[in-house]
Formats: C-alpha cells, sequence, structure tokens
C-alpha cells in the first residue's frame, strides 16, 4: 500500500516535471522568434504591413480580351480568370481582381480588346505590346510593392494535320536536363535540341525591352538594368507618397521586342528612344550596358565576350565610323539569336509577380 | 497518462532524447508553417503570347533545284543580220515555307542595254486520262507544249507552224528538271507532281515587270536608261566619281500572290516560278560586250 501511494506521488511529481519542462521549450521557442523578429532592422523602420490579415493590395486588370485564352490550361494552369467585379448598380463588369484565396492570387491578364500586343500569327521582332493593371490598396498610408517582370519560354508540340492543335507543352527550364530521353519524347523533344531551348529562351528574355513610357512612337524610362523592376513609389503622381484605400491606381508598362540591333541602341531608322527626349542619353546608356552585360543578358548568338565588349564600347562614343564597325560586327549575331528564337521557342508568357521587399 | 510517463520512464536514455527532439520538431513546425504561407503570399499577372516561326523563303531554279541551275552568264547576243530573235528566256523560282505572299526586287546595273521583263511562270500541261480520270500533266516534249500552246494561245487555228514556232520560242521555255534543292528541307508536293519527269515547259502568265517600272531611271538623250541619283546617297555615301552605268536600277513589286487558290493549297510549302525574259537591239550591242550584275531577292510582304 505504501509503495503504491509512493509510486503514485513519484509519477505526478514526474508529469508534473514535464509540465514544466514542456512550458519552459514553448516559452524559449517563443522568445526566440520574437527576438528574430526584433533583430531584423528593416521591419521597424520600412514600415510594411506585416499584419497577420494577407497583401495590403489586390490587383485587377480590365478587360474583355485574354490572349491565347484557351490554351492556358496547357501551359501554366495556376492562371485562372480573376474575380469579376461589380459596379455600383450590381451588375458585372469586366474588372477581375486578384484575391487572398488559394486560387486567385495568379490571375489572367484581362485586356481590351482594341489594346496592342495582339499578334493572331504569333510575335515576330518588331513586336510590342503595353500591360496594364491597377493596384487596389486594401488599407491607406504607405504602400511598399514593387512589380517584376518576367518572360517564361516553352517548347510545344502540335498535332500534324491541317489543323495544326497544341498537344501539350513544357516549360523550358534546367529541369529539362535531367528528363531521360522517354520523357522527352513525349513533347518532341531529343537532349540534342535542349541548348537551342536553352540559348533560345535567354535570347527571348533579353530581346524583349520593358520600358515605363511609350509616347508617340518612342519609349523612355527603360526597366532592363533594374532586372525587369518597377516600384509602385515610381507609378504615383508626383508628391505622393501614400495611398487610400480602395482607389485604384493604374500601372502600365510597354514591353518591345527589337527589331534590329540599329534599333535597339537608336541608330538609323525607327529608333526605339527620341534623341530629342531629356531622358534620351540616360536611357541610351542604360541600354548599351544592358547589352554589353553578357553575363546575366543573353543578346547575340554565337559571339565571344570579348567581341560584345569592344563593340558596345565603340557605339558609346559619338562616332559615325566606329558606329558603323560595331553595328558590321554585331547586327548579324542579334538577327540570328532572333532566328534561334524563332525556331525554338513556341510560347512565352509575359508575368508580372509582385514583391514587397 | 501515466501509461505514457510508464513508457517514457521505460525507454532507454537514447530513446528519450530522441522522443524529446522529435516531439519538439513537432512542435516548432506547427508554429512554423502558418508563418510561412503568409510569407509566401504573393500575386502574379501573366499573358500567355504565342512566337511565330520565320521565314524561309529561297530563291531557287525554276522547280526548286540549286540556284546553281539558274545561270544567266555569257548571253550571245547574235550577229547583227541574224535571223534569230533577239530574246531570252530564264526561269527561276521563289520557293520554300508558305507565305500568302510575298515581294519580288529586281536591281541591275546598266553597261549593257538589255531590256528586262518579269513574267509569273505557269507550267505547260496537257489533259490525260489516267484510270478514268482526266489530269492536268506536264508537257515533256516539244512536240506536245507546242500543241499544248496552241491550244491556249491560238483555239482557233489561224497560225501556220513558222508562226507557231515563233510564238512559242517568246512565251516559253524548257527547263530540265533537277533534283530538288537539298538546303530547301521541305516536302514539296509541287515536286512530287513532278516525279520521274525530266523536261518540263514554262509558259509566260501575267506580267509583273515590263521593260520600265524602275523607282530610279531614266532615259539619257541616246535613250539609254540609266539610274537618277534618288539612291546616289544610300549606294555610295558622299563619294561622286562613280561609272553612271555601274549605279543599279531598283525594281520591286509587293503583294505577288504565292499560289493561285490559298484556300486549296493550305499553307504547305510552295514554289512560285518567273520567267526573267532579256531582250536587246542588236545595233547597240555585241557579243564584246560589258558585264552586268542582276540582283533578285525575295521577302515575305
Amino acid at each position: 500500500m505504501k509503495n503504491e501511494n509512493e509510486l503514485k506521488k513519484m509519477q505526478r511529481a514526474s508529469l508534473l516535471k514535464m509540465i514544466v519542462i514542456a512550458v519552459i521549450v514553448v516559452v524559449f521557442v517563443v522568445f526566440s522568434s520574437v527576438a528574430w523578429f526584433t533583430m531584423n532592422r528593416e521591419v521597424e523602420g520600412a514600415g510594411v504591413q506585416m499584419t497577420a490579415d494577407g497583401l495590403p493590395f489586390e490587383l485587377e486588370v480590365r478587360g474583355e480580351k485574354i490572349e491565347n485564352q484557351l490554351l492556358y490550361s496547357k501551359i501554366d494552369n495556376n492562371f485562372i480568370a480573376g474575380v469579376q467585379q461589380k459596379n455600383g448598380e450590381g451588375t458585372l463588369i469586366s474588372s477581375f481582381q486578384t484575391a487572398g484565396d488559394e486560387t486567385h492570387g495568379t490571375i489572367l491578364w484581362n485586356k481590351d480588346a482594341s489594346a496592342d500586343g495582339s499578334y493572331s500569327d504569333g510575335l515576330e521582332p518588331n513586336a510590342q505590346g503595353t500591360l496594364t493593371f491597377w493596384v487596389v490598396p486594401q488599407k491607406s498610408g504607405e504602400l511598399n510593392v514593387k512589380f517584376n517582370f518576367n518572360v517564361r519560354g516553352f517548347h510545344a508540340k502540335y498535332t500534324t494535320d491541317a489543323a495544326h492543335s497544341l498537344v501539350n507543352a513544357i516549360e523550358i527550364t534546367s529541369a529539362l536536363d535531367t528528363m531521360t530521353a522517354e520523357q522527352l519524347a513525349v513533347y518532341d523533344l531529343t537532349v540534342e535540341k535542349l541548348p537551342s531551348k536553352h540559348n533560345a529562351l535567354a535570347y527571348i528574355q533579353s530581346h524583349i525591352l520593358f520600358f515605363k513610357n511609350y509616347d508617340n512612337g518612342h519609349y523612355s524610362g527603360f526597366l532592363g538594368n533594374a532586372g525587369n523592376k518597377v516600384d509602385f513609389k515610381d507609378c504615383l503622381p508626383d508628391g505622393t507618397d501614400s495611398v487610400t484605400e480602395g482607389q485604384k491606381y493604374q500601372v502600365t508598362i510597354y514591353w518591345k521586342w527589337a527589331n534590329t540591333l540599329e534599333q535597339t541602341v537608336s541608330y538609323a531608322d525607327s529608333p526605339l528612344l527620341d534623341s530629342t527626349a531629356e531622358t534620351y542619353a540616360v536611357d541610351r546608356a542604360a541600354i548599351l550596358a544592358y547589352l554589353a552585360d553578357y553575363t546575366h543578358h543573353k543578346v547575340f548568338d554565337n559571339v565571344t565576350d570579348s567581341v560584345i565588349t569592344t563593340n558596345i564600347a565603340k557605339l558609346q562614343n559619338a562616332s559615325t565610323a566606329d558606329d558603323k564597325e560595331a553595328l558590321t560586327a554585331l547586327t548579324n549575331k542579334y538577327n540570328n539569336a532572333d532566328e534561334v528564337i524563332g525556331n525554338n521557342l513556341n510560347y512565352i508568357l509575359l508575368e508580372m509577380t509582385t514583391s514587397t521587399s | 497518462m501515466l501509461k505514457i510517463i510508464q513508457k517514457y520512464r521505460d525507454m532507454s536514455l537514447a530513446n528519450r532524447i530522441i522522443a524529446a527532439i522529435a516531439s519538439f520538431f513537432t512542435v516548432a513546425a506547427l508554429i512554423a508553417l502558418p508563418v510561412v504561407a503568409w510569407f509566401s503570399s504573393q500575386r502574379k499577372l501573366a499573358e500567355l503570347q504565342s512566337i511565330k516561326t520565320p521565314d524561309l523563303l529561297y530563291l531557287s531554279a525554276a522547280c526548286a533545284e540549286d540556284v546553281k541551275y539558274f545561270d544567266i552568264s555569257s548571253i550571245d547576243v547574235g550577229e547583227v543580220n541574224s535571223s534569230e530573235p533577239a530574246q531570252q528566256l530564264y526561269a527561276f523560282a521563289v520557293a520554300g515555307q508558305y507565305v500568302s505572299s510575298f515581294t519580288l526586287q529586281f536591281a541591275h546595273t546598266t553597261n549593257n542595254q538589255f531590256t528586262y521583263r518579269i513574267y509569273e511562270a505557269n507550267l505547260l500541261t496537257h489533259t490525260e486520262t489516267i484510270n478514268g480520270k482526266t489530269v492536268d500533266v506536264p508537257c515533256t516534249t516539244e512536240a506536245e507544249a507546242k500543241t499544248a500552246y496552241k491550244t491556249l494561245k491560238n483555239p482557233e487555228n489561224t497560225w501556220t507552224d513558222t508562226d507557231l514556232d515563233a510564238h512559242f520560242r517568246e512565251d516559253v521555255v524548257a527547263h530540265e528538271v533537277n533534283e530538288q534543292w537539298d538546303k530547301i528541307e521541305m516536302t514539296l508536293s509541287q515536286r512530287t507532281d513532278l516525279s520521274g519527269i525530266e523536261n518540263v515547259y514554262f509558259i509566260k502568265d501575267t506580267c509583273i515587270k515590263d521593260a520600265g517600272g524602275y523607282l530610279n531611271a531614266t532615259v539619257t538623250n541616246e535613250g539609254r536608261r540609266i539610274a537618277t541619283d534618288k539612291y546616289h546617297a544610300d549606294c555610295y555615301g558622299e563619294y561622286t566619281e562613280f561609272n553612271a552605268y555601274a549605279e543599279p536600277l531598283y525594281w520591286q513589286k509587293t503583294d505577288i500572290a504565292s499560289v493561285k487558290d490559298p484556300t486549296i493549297w493550305g499553307a504547305k510549302p510552295f514554289f512560285k516560278t518567273f520567267i526573267l525574259d532579256v531582250t536587246w537591239d542588236r545595233s547597240k550591242i555585241s557579243n564584246n560586250k560589258e558585264t552586268d550584275i542582276l540582283y533578285i531577292a525575295a521577302f515575305r510582304s
């Protein structure tokens, strides 16, 4: 009897001990998380609304038209139509928003039926388009968000009959290099074709240029050197720093697949930049720096790095003779890269991702 | 509860440590999961665009053969009193992946006073009944070709044999069919129709370029056609010392349809044949002559 009581006492004691240890561990974990948060200085000053109730904004797109709408399921079925909005009277309008639920974070890009960037036969060099969306803040105050533009490439397999319809498509990523021959054959791919596919993706990512402004046939505000990122603060009207909840702020970004190297460096006919604009010098220097940065941007096909460096440097001088030499050396390499794109890529996804850092 | 404590007690020290670590990680994971989910929320928009495959057009010999068979060197202009017509016909083709229409450009120097005309060309065919069906079969001999030509151009049968020969020589060019150019790596259905055939005849169809039609031509006092200074700067920059006959004359025609009936054709690779008609005046040119360079270019328009 006495042993039993003693046993029970001991068991209760050890149970108590375990509870105490558990409580200490939990408290320790909580304190260390809090400590980590406070250690991070950025959190203090940034004013980012890192509250638990989701992102402080939604995105809205408007219009009746979605490019290649029926093909998304074969390309990337994470993109679905946004949440359709209603107007004051409660009727549905062609505005579509993202939402914080699981399905509406990534939505299709609606556009006005008459908007440019619509090529029924497919994109080719000299193609251009506009990407318009609205930011809908969910609370007033400062809004810290950046928009990242990205081009993803896809290889597609088609039926061999006259209908030429899409059978399947696969994204061109490094994952392709790990696939077996049988897995590649599903898409009519072979291991020999992969290097050209990777090159084609790198070329299109460098040949499509993003700009903040477009006016009367000319672009300005080149975004390429900023990693194709736009800070929302730069899109607000001058003098404003904070946003009002529920008010919609339009952001428009322009993209262009430059036709020739001459056009890209604003030489001769139909240059990208307006030589009389204030922003001309800055933009041209930015574009040349972009072209010269062969580590990050693959613009030219089958040319050595030193040839790129020397010739882009020549384009920086004001000398016409230097310009001509440089263009002679590089213009065919640009065009050949375009041909690699045309022969190896079937679809591209112009994707915009938001980031709060 | 007591059973758990009993089990705990029964475990060895090593197992106890393992159990403690496992339960810690479980708790930590439970805390971490909602945190990570909140960090990864972002918004994405995407626009899907297709990429057009590049055009692929070639300038080839008349039936999509290697362009080396298009040989226009060494024209024999003949003696002044020769009875041969002062005319020579050459056939070439624009071949490649289907485009609905294309632009043809022609440029040449003017050292020799040749007159150039370009015509669209059709294959001379005659009807045959094969397996009960009437089909159009290319003419392979001169006799067949002449008969077909006469049926086409002189159905009321008013020509003499001499007339027929003269007209035939003016409008029709013979062509020896060689194998398809290996550079054109496409199946050309028109070539399949020509399999096994060695000689064909092309007849002039629509004239797309008559004697003139140049973008920068003028006629001198002696009646020679030479280039104006419209494209001086583009050709020579600021250089001014050059031979007036070396500056090229330019001609182009846009929107030439690739096939007669696009809806039936169905966007397959094609080739379209043209005839280059060179004529001259024997009093103005002899075989002891200068050299001219001709340029022909084609691209999708």
